[in-house]
C-alpha cells in the first residue's frame, strides 16, 4: 500500500543516469531543525546525509525524486536499549566494569531491531543494565544497515539500588515508589516498572555511601573512560530512579566536573529536584511510561522543559514495543507538554543525550540522512509510518516490497 | 454529515427499568454546543447542540434555543462517553485476580466504591464514562459480568449488573500456560459447563410440561369425580352396609392419583449458564490461539441461541468469516507489547483490530482489565495508525461495546434518550494531540 505513495519521477525524454546516493524528498512539510516544519518542503540527500532542506519549489528534474503527500521527519532515537542483545548487558560479578562494551553484544541482524526501525526508529543507543554501579560503554546503533555510529557512547553509572550487593529490602524494587509516599507498592512511576533486584552475595558496594566511595575511587585513580569523564571527553548516564538517587547523581557530577543525563523519571513533583538538575546541566531521560502512570511523572517532561532541561525518552525495548516511545510521547503531550519539547525529546535531545547530537537527531544540511515518512503527524498516534531511510538508503519498506 | 437534522423528544424518556443509579442530577441542565457533535461513528453534525436534562439527552439539534439558566460546554468536537469493554475499574483487586469464581458470581458483588478513587477519576477524566468491569480474570468461568458508568462516588451507578456471562480458555495463569491438551481440555470443560447450563433449562422446560400434563389430569379427574358424586356417595353407603352384614371391616376404595412432577433443584451456577445459552446475556470468552478457538467455534456451533463474544482473540484473523457469518463480536486489547507480555499474546499485532474490522467483524477495543483504561482513545489511536478506519475505531469504544452489552439504547450515541454522557475536545478525539477540555458524565459536568 506504502508503495503506491512513491512516484519515481525522472525528467520526461531526458536520460539520466541515476547518480549513486543523491535522491531528492519532496514532502507536504518537512520538519527541520528548531522545531521548524517547512511545507511543501524539499529534501536533499547525497551520499547518506543531508545535503539541503528547502521549499520544495526548486527539484532538480535530473536527480531522482520520491513525493510524499505527508510528513518527513528525522528518524527516532531510542535512548537505554538492550534490543537484540539478550541479557548479554548485565554483569554479576563484579560492580565496576568501565571497559565493558555494550556493543560487543550488537546484533544487527536481530529481529528486535527490525521491529524499531518499522516503528520509525533509526538508532538506538545499546545501554548497560544498571546493575552496576559502572556498567560499561553504551553504544549508538543504526537500526539498517548494521552501522555502529559510536562504541564509546558514554558511561553507564547506576546510583539505584539495584546497584548495591546484598538485598536487604524487599525482593524487587518498584521504580520511583518512594516518591509516592503512602501509595501502594504496586504502583509504577516510571521507567522500568520493576527491576529484579538479583541477590548479589556480598558482592560491594552494599550501600549508597559505598557505591559513592567506589565512584570517587574509580574516578580519583582511573585511568581510561574514567578519565575521559573527568575531562568531559566523554558523557555519563546516571541510573538515578528516586529522588535521593537524583540528588546524589547530581552532587557527584558536579563535583567530579562531569556532563551527560540522569535518568529518572518522578522528579516533577519536586522543585528541588527540577532546581538541582538545572544546576548541573545535566539531562533526563525519562520513561518508558507505562498504562497507569502516576500524573507526577507523566507531567515531568513538561516540567522539565520548562526548566531548560534536556529531556528524552527511553525506550525499554525488547520488553516493551518500539511503539513505547511514541507513546510515552503521547502521554506526556495528554499531561500537557508542549508539542514542539515532546518532538524534541524524541528527536534532537535524545541524540544529545546518548552522545551523538552532532549527526543525528534533526533534518540539516549535513547531518545523517536517517529520517521517516509519516502519514500525518508523528505525534498523534493515528499517523503511521510509511516508510524510512537510513543513511540516505530506504530501509523499511525493505526495497523490493 | 446530517445537514439541518433536528431529533428531538417532547418529552425525555429516562432510561430503561433496569437502571439502578442513585439518580440523575435533578435539575441540572446543560447545553453542549460544538462544531462537530458525533451522534454516532460515521454520523456527525455541524455546529450542533445538544441538550441534556436530568442525566439525558433530550435535544440534538442545528438550531436549538438554549433556554434561560442553562449552563453552555463549548468545544470544537463532541461525542458519546467512551465505553471500555474489557475493564475491572473499580473492582477489588483480589477478585479481579480470583480464579475460584463460580458461574452465578457477580462482579458487582466486587464493586468497591471506596476502593481508590482517583484510579476512577482519571479514567473519567479520560473519557471513559462507563465500563464492563468483570472479576476473575483468567478463571475458566469467571462468573457475571456488570456494565457501570464511572463515578468518583461511592454509590455505584449500574447500567445492567447482568451484562454477560465471561470465562477464559488457554490464558495464562500464574505465569503458565498449559501445553496444548490442557487448553483443548479447557475448551471442553466450558462447552461442558454449557451444556450442563442446557440440560438444565431442559429440565426446567420438562418439569413445566409434566406439571401442566398432570395438573391437567388431576383436574379431568377432579370433574369426573364431582360428576359422578350421587352415584359414588350411593355405591359406598351400600358396599359399607353390605360389609357390615358380612360382618366384614369396610374399607374405602382408594384412588391411585399420578405422582406430582418434581421441581429441579435450583442451582444458580446452572441458572446463569443456563441464561447464557439461551441468549439471554452474551458469553464473552477470553482466547487466543487458533487451536483454541477452531475448537471453541466447533464445539458451540451447536447451540443455537448463545451469544458468543471472542476477547483477546490474537490469532482470530483466520477465522474471520466464520466470525462474521455467526456475528460473532470480538474485543481486543491492541496495546503495543514487547517481550514481557503473556505468552498468549505471542502472535500480537497491532493491526489485528483494522484487519478484522475490514472483514466485516465487529471489533470492540478494551483495556484490558488494566491501566490503559485511562488511555482507551490511545488505543483506538494506535489501531487507526495501523490501518483501521477511523469511525471504526472510534465505534470498537463508543457505540459497539454499548450495543454488544445491550446497552446501546442507552450508552454509546448521542440521540435524545441516551445517557447524558458527552465528551469534548479540542480536536477529533482520536487524535492523540487533541485535548478533552469537558466531560460530562449522567448529564453533570465533571470536568472541568
Amino acid at each position: 500500500m506504502s508503495l503506491a505513495l512513491f512516484v519515481l519521477a525522472f525528467a520526461p525524454g531526458e536520460p539520466v543516469a541515476p547518480r549513486e546516493g543523491v535522491l531528492q524528498i519532496q514532502a507536504a512539510e518537512i520538519w527541520t531543525a528548531g522545531g521548524e516544519r517547512i511545507q511543501d518542503g524539499l529534501l536533499r540527500i547525497e551520499d547518506g546525509r543531508v545535503r539541503s532542506v528547502s521549499t520544495g519549489k526548486q527539484s532538480d528534474p535530473a536527480l531522482p525524486l520520491v513525493r510524499h503527500p505527508g510528513v518527513v521527519t528525522a528518524g527516532l532515537i531510542g535512548l537505554r536499549s538492550q534490543a537484540g542483545v539478550g541479557g548479554e548487558l548485565q554483569e554479576d560479578t563484579r560492580s565496576v566494569l568501565a571497559e565493558a562494551r555494550a556493543v560487543h553484544a550488537f546484533d544487527p541482524a536481530h529481529p528486535d531491531v527490525a521491529r524499531a526501525l518499522a516503528a520509525g526508529i533509526t538508532a538506538l543507543e545499546l545501554a548497560p543494565a544498571p546493575g552496576n554501579v559502572v556498567g560499561g560503554l553504551a553504544c549508538v546503533v543504526k537500526t539498517s544497515g548494521g552501522r555502529v555510529l559510536t562504541s564509546e557512547a558514554s558511561l553507564a553509572l547506576s546510583l539505584t539500588s539495584a546497584a548495591l550487593g546484598r538485598s536487604t529490602g524487599p525482593s524487587f524494587f518498584v521504580f520511583g515508589a518512594a516518591e509516592v509516599p503512602g501509595e501502594a507498592q504496586a504502583q509504577p512511576d516510571g521507567g522500568p516498572e520493576w527491576s529484579e533486584r538479583t541477590p548479589r552475595g556480598n558482592r560491594e558496594p552494599t550501600s549508597y555511601a559505598g557505591a559513592l566511595a567506589l565512584l570517587r575511587r574509580s574516578f580519583a585513580e582511573g585511568q581510561g573512560p574514567f578519565a575521559r569523564a573527568k575531562r568531559g571527553d566523554l558523557a555519563v548516564t546516571i541510573e538515578a530512579w528516586d529522588r535521593h538517587e537524583v540528588l546524589r547523581a547530581v552532587e557527584l557530577a558536579r563535583e567530579l566536573g562531569l556532563a551527560g543525563a540522569v535518568r529518572g523519571a518522578p522528579l516533577a513533583g519536586d522543585p528541588a529536584v527540577v532546581q538541582a538538575l538545572k544546576e548541573s546541566k545535566l539531562g533526563v531521560i525519562v520513561g518508558p511510561y507505562s498504562a497507569g502512570q502516576t500524573r507526577a511523572s507523566l507531567e515531568s517532561v513538561k516540567t522539565l522543559a520548562a526548566a531548560g532541561v534536556p529531556v528524552a525518552f527511553a525506550l525499554g525495548d525488547p520488553a516493551r514495543s518500539p511503539e513505547a516511545l511514541r507513546l510515552s510521547a503521547a502521554r506526556a503531550l495528554r499531561a500537557g507538554a508542549p508539542p514542539a519539547a515532546v518532538w524534541k525529546a524524541l528527536t534532537e535531545d535524545a541524540a544529545k543525550l546518548a552522545g551523538v547530537g552532532a549527526s543525528l537527531g534533526t533534518l540539516a544540511a549535513g547531518r545523517e540522512a536517517d529520517f521517516v515518512l509519516w502519514s500525518g503527524d508523528p505525534l498523534d498516534l493515528q499517523s503511521r509510518v510509511v516508510a524510512v531511510y537510513v543513511d540516505g538508503q530506504r530501509a523499511w519498506p525493505a526495497p523490493g516490497h | 454529515m446530517l445537514a439541518g437534522l433536528l431529533l428531538s423528544l417532547p418529552t425525555p424518556t429516562l432510561p430503561s427499568p433496569q437502571a439502578q443509579s442513585s439518580g440523575p442530577t435533578e435539575g441540572e441542565r446543560i447545553a453542549i454546543r460544538a462544531e462537530r457533535i458525533i451522534l454516532r461513528p460515521g454520523v456527525e453534525l455541524t455546529k450542533g447542540t445538544l441538550l441534556l436534562e436530568r442525566g439525558v439527552v433530550v435535544r440534538v439539534g442545528q438550531d436549538l434555543s438554549i433556554p434561560e439558566g442553562v449552563r453552555v460546554v463549548e468545544g470544537a468536537v463532541a461525542c458519546a462517553g467512551f465505553v471500555d469493554p474489557w475493564s475491572s475499574l473499580g473492582l477489588d483487586p483480589d477478585s479481579v485476580g480470583d480464579l475460584g469464581a463460580s458461574a452465578a458470581t457477580r462482579s458487582i458483588d466486587a464493586l468497591d466504591p471506596w476502593l481508590v478513587p482517583a484510579e476512577r477519576r482519571e479514567a473519567l477524566l479520560a473519557g471513559v464514562t462507563s465500563a464492563r468491569v468483570q472479576i476473575a480474570r483468567g478463571a475458566l468461568i469467571a462468573g457475571i459480568g456488570a456494565l457501570v458508568q464511572t463515578t468518583e462516588r461511592s454509590e455505584p451507578s449500574v447500567v445492567r449488573e447482568d451484562a454477560c456471562l465471561a470465562g477464559s480458555v488457554g490464558v495464562s495463569r500464574g505465569g503458565r500456560t498449559g501445553d496444548i491438551f490442557d487448553r483443548a481440555g479447557e475448551v471442553d470443560r466450558l462447552v461442558g459447563a454449557l451444556e450442563k447450563g442446557k440440560r438444565y433449562r431442559e429440565s426446567q422446560v420438562d418439569f413445566k410440561k409434566e406439571l401442566e400434563t398432570w395438573t391437567k389430569a388431576i383436574a379431568e379427574k377432579l370433574a369426573e369425580l364431582e360428576k359422578d358424586f350421587k352415584k359414588a356417595k350411593k355405591d359406598r353407603e351400600k358396599d359399607e352396609k353390605d360389609a357390615k352384614e358380612k360382618g366384614k371391616e369396610f374399607k374405602d376404595k382408594k384412588y391411585k392419583e399420578d405422582k406430582k412432577p418434581r421441581r429441579p433443584r435450583f442451582d444458580p451456577d446452572d441458572e446463569a449458564l443456563a441464561r447464557a445459552v439461551d441468549g439471554e446475556l452474551p458469553l464473552v470468552v477470553e482466547v487466543h490461539r487458533a487451536s483454541e478457538i477452531r475448537r471453541l467455534l466447533d464445539r458451540t456451533a451447536g447451540f443455537d441461541r448463545l451469544r458468543l463474544v471472542l476477547a483477546g482473540a490474537t490469532e482470530a484473523l483466520a477465522f474471520a468469516d466464520e466470525l462474521v457469518e455467526r456475528r460473532i463480536p470480538v474485543i481486543l486489547w491492541p496495546a503495543p507489547m514487547g517481550t514481557s507480555r503473556p505468552d498468549e499474546y505471542e502472535g500480537h499485532d497491532l493491526a489485528l483490530a483494522g484487519a478484522l474490522a475490514r472483514e466485516g467483524v465487529r471489533v470492540l477495543i478494551g483495556s484490558g482489565g488494566g491501566g490503559d483504561a485511562q488511555e482507551l482513545r490511545f488505543l483506538a489511536a494506535l489501531a487507526v495508525g495501523h490501518g483501521m478506519e477511523p469511525a471504526a475505531a472510534l465505534a470498537a469504544i463508543t457505540s459497539a461495546p454499548a450495543a454488544v452489552f445491550d446497552a446501546g439504547d442507552r450508552l454509546g450515541t448521542l440521540e435524545p434518550g441516551r445517557s447524558g454522557d458527552v465528551l469534548v475536545f479540542d480536536g477529533d478525539p482520536l487524535d492523540t494531540r487533541a485535548t478533552l477540555r469537558a466531560v460530562v458524565s449522567r448529564g453533570e459536568v465533571v470536568f472541568p
